[in-house]
């Protein structure tokens, strides 16, 4: 093959940048459209009530979605306790203790294909593990496969956190005569602690957008959450359920909750980002 | 305290003149250690490279005793058996009578202690990295921190330097608070494994310096890796010549340098190690033949090799 010359790869790479660049700014703009429609329709929905005042009867205006709002804080929060510890338990196996070892060959297998594992299974999967035996919705089930969805998010992060850690570290720990455990907890977890929180909170953005997996287990509810052993209130059923109903009103709720979630995303996203770049400054 | 503090300097034992030694701490001794490692990762065990062949020498307490041989030799391997974190195919590692396979891993490396050829720092201020080592031992918070400033001082830094993130320090100084954390717990033998190679010569005789201090202050037997006959002659009293994984020749540096008894050692004390028969600078050799290469070797079971 003749090697091309100085012109041809300047055509080559002109020839390039005129196919990717619209591809780039297609996606943006279809999110830029997306961020608009939300915040635009969204935002007048936000005002005191639909902070603080439980959702009114159907074909009633006004109220709030204050239960939802406190349901999917709870169930969100009680799901990153259950599943960011398992997730960061077993990363740290994968990538400190057996990287090389059938059983951690096996978990990775296993949390690659539970990554790409469609939510609503998810949800069917504790419906028939906690609905169907406790005999009715709750707070927990939903809490449950938030969890079941941040596990393997967590995971792979702490995996690949730890792993970009210089064995260095690793050896001068171990070379002083501590335990491994210790080398770990002491040396790598500091090292790595922005990764690990970074990951942990981009695994909570990725689940509290989720609808099909609460849909199956705490479905949702015009009370407060006294307790979740019950049905339990939550933005994103909220949000299908409104969407769907034939009243102006909670359609606009709807968008205006469509607009809560997205601004906690896109905190919690600018938030990781963030971190990732302190750690990237600092090393 | 820990143990090593407790020895007295009167107690020492008399070693000969030539050989640098002094103090009363354990002496080491390695015996016949032989290592190999697998050549490729297919994942055959088959296929394996001899990296140190029958290695055999003793550290008398106290002394410097050097380590000296071209890049790829197995100096690195060798010091990483001596400190535990790879196990021998065959042979033994001795500290004061005692085998390091008798001895908890734990306990074997607060006795034998290194400091890597990269002046790795753990995140955290140059406290925290001197006192890692100390907290090992429960030792009180007033004791540690006494200890650290001890140490700090030593190795030249002053007491400023301890709330500095030890990461934003020059990698001169980073490799004192390297030597600070692996002196912190009183070892009987500190392995130096090429620990000025990362600097400028600035820093790198300022190093070079501080290990002179250590052997004059502390009861402490070094062994100090190095491919540099200058560094050698200006730190160690003994010293073995590695070669593709094998002894060569063990003697006083001096001796060693200026009238090499080995054709070997003259080839590399004279730089034409490269025009020698037995040496071949590739690292792509047949099994149980050559020991070249090893630092990639080193890199790639690098993970496998720092088990506890």
């Amino acid at each position: 093959m003749q090697p091309r010359g100085v012109a041809g790869r300047q055509f080559a790479d002109q020839a390039m940048r005129v196919v990717m660049i619209p591809a780039a700014l297609s996606g943006i703009a279809i999110l830029a459209w997306i961020l608009w429609e939300v915040m635009s329709r969204g935002a007048a929905a936000l005002n005191w009530s639909f902070f603080t005042e439980l959702p009114s009867p159907p074909g009633v205006e006004g109220g709030g979605l204050s239960n939802a709002i406190l349901g999917t804080l709870l169930m969100t929060l009680l799901a990153t306790a259950i599943g960011a510890p398992l997730g960061l338990l077993a990363g740290v196996f994968l990538a400190e203790f057996g990287p090389k070892s059938r059983i951690a060959t096996a978990v990775r297998f296993t949390s690659n294909l539970l990554m790409g594992t469609p939510s609503i299974i998810i949800g069917v999967f504790v419906y028939a593990l906690i609905v169907l035996r406790t005999g009715h919705f709750s707070g927990w089930a939903g809490a449950v496969a938030l969890a079941i969805l941040i596990l393997p998010v967590v995971l792979r992060t702490t995996e690949d956190m730890l792993n970009l850690v210089p064995d260095e570290l690793r050896e001068s720990g171990l070379a002083l005569g501590a335990p491994r455990w210790r080398v770990t907890l002491w040396i790598i977890f500091r090292a790595a602690k922005t990764g690990l929180v970074t990951g942990v909170l981009l695994a909570v953005a990725r689940v509290s957008g989720e609808t099909a997996p609460l849909l199956f287990t705490a479905l949702n509810s015009f009370y407060w959450p006294e307790t979740l052993s019950e049905p339990t209130a939550n933005l994103t059923v909220t949000i299908f359920n409104y969407a769907m109903s034939p009243y102006a009103d909670w359609q606009q709720k709807a968008w205006g909750a469509s607009f809560l979630i997205t601004i906690g995303v896109l905190v919690v996203a600018v938030l990781a980002r963030f971190s990732l770049q302190r750690r990237a400054a600092k090393t | 305290m820990t143990a090593a503090g407790d020895r007295g300097r009167d107690g020492r034992t008399t070693v000969p003149e030539d050989v640098g030694g002094r103090g009363a701490g354990a002496g080491m001794e390695a015996r016949g250690v032989s290592l190999s490692r697998r050549a490729r990762s297919d994942g055959s065990g088959e296929d394996r490279r001899r990296v140190l062949r029958d290695v055999s020498f003793r550290v008398e307490p106290g002394e410097v005793f050097g380590v000296i041989g071209p890049s790829g030799s197995g100096k690195t391997s060798l010091l990483r058996v001596l400190n535990g974190l790879e196990e021998p195919d065959e042979g033994e590692v001795f500290l004061g009578g005692a085998s390091i396979r008798d001895l908890d891993p734990g306990e074997w490396r607060r006795r034998v202690s290194t400091v890597f050829q990269a002046p790795v720092v753990f995140p955290g201020s140059v406290r925290w990295n001197v006192e890692y080592a100390l907290r090992l031992d429960h030792e009180a918070s007033d004791a540690r921190e006494e200890r650290v400033m001890e140490c700090l001082d030593l190795v030249g830094l002053s007491w400023q330097f301890a709330g500095r993130e030890a990461e934003e320090l020059s990698q001169g100084e980073r490799q004192r608070v390297a030597i600070a954390r692996a002196i912190a717990r009183e070892p009987e033998v500190l392995l130096m494994d090429e620990p000025t190679s990362a600097l400028d010569p600035t820093s790198g005789a300022r190093i070079l310096e501080l290990v002179r201090r250590l052997h004059r202050e502390l009861d402490v037997a070094i062994v100090f890796v190095t491919h540099v006959l200058e560094q050698a002659r200006a730190v160690c009293g003994r010293a073995l010549v590695l070669v593709e994984g094998g002894v060569v020749e063990t003697g006083p540096i001096g001796r060693l340098l200026d009238e090499p008894r080995s054709g070997v050692t003259r080839m590399f004390v004279e730089g034409r190690l490269d025009e020698g028969a037995t040496w071949d600078s590739g690292g792509d050799r047949d099994a149980d033949d050559g020991t070249t290469g090893g630092d990639v070797a080193e890199a790639r079971s690098r993970r496998s090799g720092g088990e506890a």
